[in-house]
C-alpha cells in the first residue's frame, strides 16, 4: 500500500491518529513513497509562499476604488428614475381613474354614451332629413328619458321607400 | 498558510447591511477587506494583471449592486465573491482565446506584472522557480482548483461551493493538480537544462 491518496491529508495533518500511525509505517519502509512525500511537501510550501510574494506586487498598484464606486453609483443613478417615473406615472394614472369613479361613477353610470348617441343622433336627424332611421337610433331614442336631462322630442322624417 | 486580516463576523455582516443600503464608507471597507485577495485569485487564473484588475472591478461593481442576493447560509462573503470573480475570468479567458490580434500589433504598453517578473519576484522571495509558469500550464480545472486553495486560501468545503462540486471532489482536484504541476516543473526543468546546455556548447 503507498500513500498516493493521503499524502496531502497527512501534510495538512488531517489524518486521524490511526491513519497517521499506518501511513508513517509504510514510510518508514517505502523509499519510493518518501520520496514523493518530500517533493510534495516542498511543493505544496512553494504554492504557500506564493500569496505573500504576490501581495508585495499587488500592493503597490493604485486603488481602483474610486472608478469601481463611480460605476456602482452610474448604475444605481441609471437603475433609478426609470423605475421611479413609471412607477410615479402609474400610480398617478391609478389615482386619477380612482377619482374620477368615486366622484362621477353613480352619474355617468351607464347614462353618458346614450346621451351622447342621442344629442347626435338628433342633430343629424335634424340636419339631414333624409338620414336613414337605423336601429341604433330608435334604441337611442327609447333610452332619451333615462338620460336624465331633457332632450327636444325626436322629428319624424320621412324614410326612404324601399329603393330597387 | 498565509492569509488576509479577517473581519469579525459582526462588522461583515453590518458593512453588508450598510452596503445594501448604499453607503459608501461600508462598501470601501468591504473593498479594502477583500480586493486583495479577489485581485490575487484573478492574476493566478489570468497570469495578466491588467485582465486581472478587470475582472477585481466588474466583480465588485457586480457585487455591491447586488448585496441583497448575497445568502450567508450558502455561502462565506469571500467564497460569494470568489465565484463571481472565477465567472468573470472564465470570461474573459473565452473572450481572450477567440481574440485573434497580438496585443504587440495593437501597439499596446506591456502589460505589468508580467510571467516574468512574478518568477523574478518569487524567486527573490525564495518561491521556487518556473512555478509560476508551471501554474499556468494546468487546465483551467486543476488551475483553479489550486488558485482558490492557495492564493485564495480557501477550504476544500469553500472551494467546492466556488467550482460546484462538493468537498470531496474539491480536494481531489487540488491533489491531482500538485501532482500534474509537479510533474510541469519536473518538464520545464529538464527543457531548461537542455536550453542552457545548448548556450554552453
Amino acid at each position: 500500500m503507498h500513500i498516493h491518496q493521503s499524502w496531502l491529508a497527512l501534510i495538512e495533518k488531517r489524518l486521524s491518529p490511526a491513519e497517521r500511525a499506518r501511513a508513517e509505517a509504510h514510510l518508514a519502509a517505502c523509499p519510493e513513497c518518501r520520496e514523493e512525500l518530500a517533493e510534495m511537501r516542498d511543493l505544496v510550501s512553494a504554492m504557500e509562499a506564493i500569496p505573500s510574494a504576490l501581495r508585495a506586487m499587488l500592493g503597490r498598484r493604485p486603488s481602483l476604488w474610486p472608478a469601481i464606486w463611480a460605476r456602482v453609483q452610474r448604475r444605481a443613478a441609471a437603475a433609478r428614475p426609470a423605475y421611479s417615473w413609471q412607477l410615479a406615472a402609474s400610480m398617478g394614472l391609478v389615482a386619477v381613474c380612482l377619482v374620477t369613479l368615486t366622484l362621477f361613477g353613480p352619474t355617468l353610470s351607464g347614462s353618458w354614451p346614450a346621451t351622447i348617441e342621442l344629442a347626435n343622433t338628433s342633430q343629424i336627424t335634424l340636419q339631414t332629413p333624409l338620414a336613414p332611421h337605423t336601429a341604433s337610433n330608435a334604441a337611442a331614442t327609447a333610452r332619451a328619458p333615462q338620460a336624465g336631462f331633457p332632450l327636444p322630442a325626436p322629428v319624424q322624417t320621412p324614410r326612404p321607400g324601399p329603393t330597387g | 498558510m498565509m492569509s488576509d486580516p479577517t473581519v469579525s463576523a459582526e462588522n461583515l455582516k453590518d458593512w453588508i447591511a450598510r452596503g445594501a443600503q448604499g453607503d459608501e464608507d461600508a462598501c470601501a471597507q468591504l473593498y479594502r477587506e477583500f480586493s486583495p485577495a479577489v485581485l490575487r485569485l484573478s492574476f493566478g487564473l489570468l497570469n495578466d494583471l491588467r485582465d486581472a484588475e478587470e475582472v477585481m472591478q466588474d466583480a465588485f461593481v457586480y457585487a455591491l449592486r447586488n448585496l441583497r442576493r448575497f445568502d450567508p447560509e450558502k455561502s462565506a462573503f469571500r467564497t460569494w465573491l470568489f465565484t463571481i470573480a472565477i465567472s468573470r475570468c472564465r470570461n474573459k479567458r473565452r473572450r481572450k482565446w477567440l481574440a485573434t490580434l497580438p496585443l504587440s500589433l495593437l501597439n499596446a504598453e506591456p502589460a505589468p506584472g508580467s510571467p516574468r517578473e512574478v518568477e523574478a519576484l518569487l524567486a527573490r522571495r525564495g518561491v521556487r522557480r518556473q512555478i509560476w509558469e508551471a501554474l499556468q500550464e494546468l487546465s483551467p480545472r486543476l488551475r483553479e482548483a489550486l488558485v482558490l486553495r492557495y492564493l485564495g486560501n480557501l477550504k476544500y468545503g469553500e472551494i467546492g461551493q466556488a467550482l460546484g462540486c462538493n468537498a470531496k471532489t474539491a480536494e481531489s482536484r487540488v491533489r491531482l493538480g500538485l501532482v500534474a504541476l509537479r510533474g510541469t516543473l519536473k518538464r520545464l526543468g529538464v527543457e531548461a537544462e537542455a536550453e542552457l546546455a545548448e548556450l554552453s556548447v
